[in-house]
């Protein structure tokens, strides 16, 4: 029975009911996810301020920035810390971010010439403290278990929401992140949602199907300008040669 | 306050020909005139101002320098050295005067002639013929140097008698030295006006009803009634400094002490001139061979000794250092004010220490490691064209450039640097058309632009133009 105590008084034992106290009590220590429902899933009823986050998502275009964004707005304009974009695929449109409210200038691209170097950075950047969140893409070849796992005890310690974005065959893999979702892409995507299943989560089971809705989806906006003219002039018969070459 | 002016006529020709005298007609052309010229040149009946083709047909074999007004601040500001001797309130007024403030430094020189002689013997040793003029203000000063009045004075003047004796000297002198517009001297050449002591008797208000304010100014700073603050020059002072072995260092740890100590010698430096460093060079050389160079840079100014090491063992890395290292030295390229470091800020109570966020660490080992094109920052521009509406920066004194407005989600988050060129097949129109065009002044295209969605289901922002069909970003 001491035995079963001295364990129990442990920080590495985690009881479930542990978490039923801190929901019961409608706890907020997370950054707000912009999505409700979401938050409601989440333990910290938000992403975790210092955790790593993994996001499986096969192709681009599908919302998962949109996904991160209200996140990250809210991180920079409650402090002064920066954001990191390790590694990004393209380039960040700042035109883009600047319309969803992101501050620019506190936004640090790095682009490392090898995974290695890739690993560096990001873990500089979240021992520097003047970051409050990092978002990597690494090279999946390359990345091994033990380097995420140093990538998550950094980020805890120094108290920053890192995210990693990976494929989705990575879901069959384990991960020392805390948070893992997967991004479902629809071939009717029409970017006003996005299809998610929470694979790892904690204090809860994994979570299939999270439909939500995205705020700023290109189609959502009011029947623009240029798109009236447009229908105006095809009704005339004038472009008749240019609808052909779109059509 | 006792101003002397050193007018250095010739400088801007002087500082071509070095100090033997050319044999040869010699002319400074300015916008094709001439502008400066030599005595054998003036012998051979070149006028100043005359045009370059005149002036080559007087004199076949004309040596001819192109005026650079940039060059000649340079060379002005690298003599200021020779003033400095005299007294360290040292100014330099463009084009070619340097100015003195010698009140304090009489009794150390014995008089104001003995100073007037040893600068002038200086300004000559390195070539330059100069003109001196001594008041008590700086404009007056400047006048009577380039008028080439000499003002007699005692060799340890009071305030009261050089002011005098200046005004005096000034009211006989010709307006045509006066520093104001040539159109306002031919204005009062015209009125019959010629020397300052006929301008100085006129009324002020009137003269200020018909003149511009800026004259009445003129006019207060020349006589000393209003303050006329100068910028003196300091002599840069470079750091440097070299440890010479005398067994070769092979091994990293002992060139790590070396480096320590030259570090801690440019921090006193540093410290005793509340400045920091911005960007020093590290050499190590062998035996026999060149050295290899190592120029690391900070994004603010950096005071510690911990700092520099760090970063410069970032560098090293990525270095070939030689084997064997005789002599190391470190060099400040490149120093600013402490201003603008970020120390420790405190809250207004002084309770608790507020750490502060200083991004500039993390840029600075960044660069260190991985070179400074590993990290950009973004800016907005403003610019309808989407490629130029962004930039990348390496900068971190940004700018706040407001981008057009866009109604959020209406661009990208992904943009592609360049366009790819795609197949129409592959993508279903959802939006569009967006037309973008541009001028020719600024590379013409003009495109149609779609939302559109991939088979695979991703949300693609294409354009169309008379060569086909690309993708420029992805609605993420």
């Amino acid at each position: 029975m001491s035995d079963l105590q001295t364990l129990l008084s442990k920080d590495f034992i985690w009881r479930a009911r542990d978490l039923a106290a801190s929901v019961g009590i409608e706890q907020v220590s997370g950054i707000p996810t912009g999505f409700p429902s979401l938050d409601r899933l989440l333990c910290d009823r938000g992403w975790p301020r210092d955790a790593l986050l993994e996001v499986l998502v096969d192709i681009q275009g599908c919302g998962e920035l949109r996904l991160l964004i209200p996140g990250l707005r809210h991180l920079l304009h409650q402090e002064t810390r920066w954001v990191a974009w390790i590694n990004p695929p393209f380039v960040p449109y700042a035109p883009a971010l600047h319309s969803l409210g992101i501050d620019v200038n506190r936004v640090l691209m790095v682009h490392p010439n090898s995974h290695q170097e890739a690993l560096w950075a990001l873990e500089k950047i979240l021992e520097s403290g003047s970051c409050s969140a990092a978002l990597a893409w690494l090279n999946e070849q390359e990345l091994q278990d033990k380097q995420l796992r140093r990538v998550q005890s950094r980020a805890k310690e120094n108290r920053v929401w890192s995210t990693i974005f990976r494929p989705s065959r990575a879901a069959r893999e384990s991960s020392p992140a805390e948070l893992r979702f997967h991004i479902h892409s629809s071939r009717s995507n029409t970017g006003n949602r996005v299809v998610l299943s929470i694979l790892k989560r904690r204090g809860g089971w994994a979570v299939n199907d999270v439909s939500l809705k995205l705020q700023w989806h290109p189609n959502a906006l009011p029947t623009d300008y240029m798109a009236g003219k447009w229908n105006l002039w095809r009704r005339m018969g004038k472009t008749r040669e240019t609808t052909r070459r779109i059509a | 306050m006792l101003w002397l002016c050193a007018h250095l006529p010739q400088m801007g020709l002087e500082m071509y020909e070095g100090s033997p005298a050319s044999r040869q007609a010699s002319v400074v052309v300015d916008e094709r005139k001439i502008h400066l010229m030599n005595g054998i040149a003036q012998e051979a009946g070149i006028a100043l101002g005359s045009s370059l083709a005149t002036a080559s047909s007087l004199a076949p074999d004309l040596v001819c320098y192109k005026r650079d007004e940039e060059a000649e601040k340079e060379y002005l500001e690298k003599i200021v050295p020779v003033a400095y001797r005299f007294t360290p309130r040292v100014s330099v007024s463009l084009p070619y005067d340097l100015m003195l403030e010698i009140s304090g430094s009489l009794k150390l020189f014995g008089g104001v002639d003995r100073i007037l002689r040893l600068l002038k013997h200086a300004l000559r040793r390195i070539g330059h013929e100069s003109f001196i003029g001594i008041a008590h203000t700086p404009s007056a000063a400047r006048v009577l140097a380039h008028a080439r009045i000499s003002t007699p004075l005692p060799e340890y003047p009071d305030a009261e008698a050089v002011r005098n004796s200046t005004l005096d000297r000034l009211r006989e002198t010709s307006l045509k030295y006066a520093e104001l517009a040539p159109s306002d001297i031919e204005r009062l050449f015209n009125m019959g006006i010629r020397s300052f002591g006929e301008l100085m008797n006129l009324p002020r208000n009137e003269l200020g009803q018909r003149f511009e304010k800026s004259l009445l100014e003129y006019l207060a700073r020349l006589v000393g009634s209003t303050f006329d603050p100068q910028k003196y020059t300091a002599p840069a002072e470079p750091f440097r400094s070299e440890i010479h072995l005398l067994d070769p260092v092979k091994d990293r740890q002992s060139l790590d002490v070396h480096m320590e100590q030259l570090s801690l010698k440019l921090v006193r430096w540093l410290q005793t001139r509340q400045l920091g460093v911005m960007e020093v060079l590290w050499t190590f050389s062998p035996f026999d061979n060149e050295g290899i160079s190592v120029p690391i840079r900070f994004s603010h100014p950096r005071t510690r000794v911990s700092q520099i090491l760090e970063y410069s063992e970032l560098a090293l890395e990525s270095f070939d250092l030689p084997r064997e290292v005789i002599s190391i030295c470190l060099e400040a390229t490149r120093v600013d004010s402490l201003l603008n470091t970020g120390a420790t800020q405190r809250d207004l109570l002084g309770t608790h220490e507020v750490k502060p966020v200083l991004p500039g660490d993390l840029l600075d080992r960044l660069t260190a490691r991985l070179g400074i094109s590993s990290w950009q920052l973004l800016r907005n521009l403003d610019d309808h064209r989407p490629e130029c509406a962004w930039s990348p920066s390496n900068d971190r004194e940004y700018g706040h450039d407001t981008p057009p407005f866009f109604t959020p989600g209406h661009r990208p988050l992904w943009l592609f640097e360049p366009p790819l060129p795609v197949r129409r097949k592959h993508f279903e129109l959802l939006k569009g058309p967006e037309r973008i065009q541009s001028g020719w002044w600024e590379g013409h295209f003009s495109r149609d632009y779609f939302v559109a969605r991939h088979e695979s289901g991703s949300l693609c922002w294409l354009f169309s133009n008379e060569e086909g069909w690309f993708q420029h970003g992805y609605f993420s």
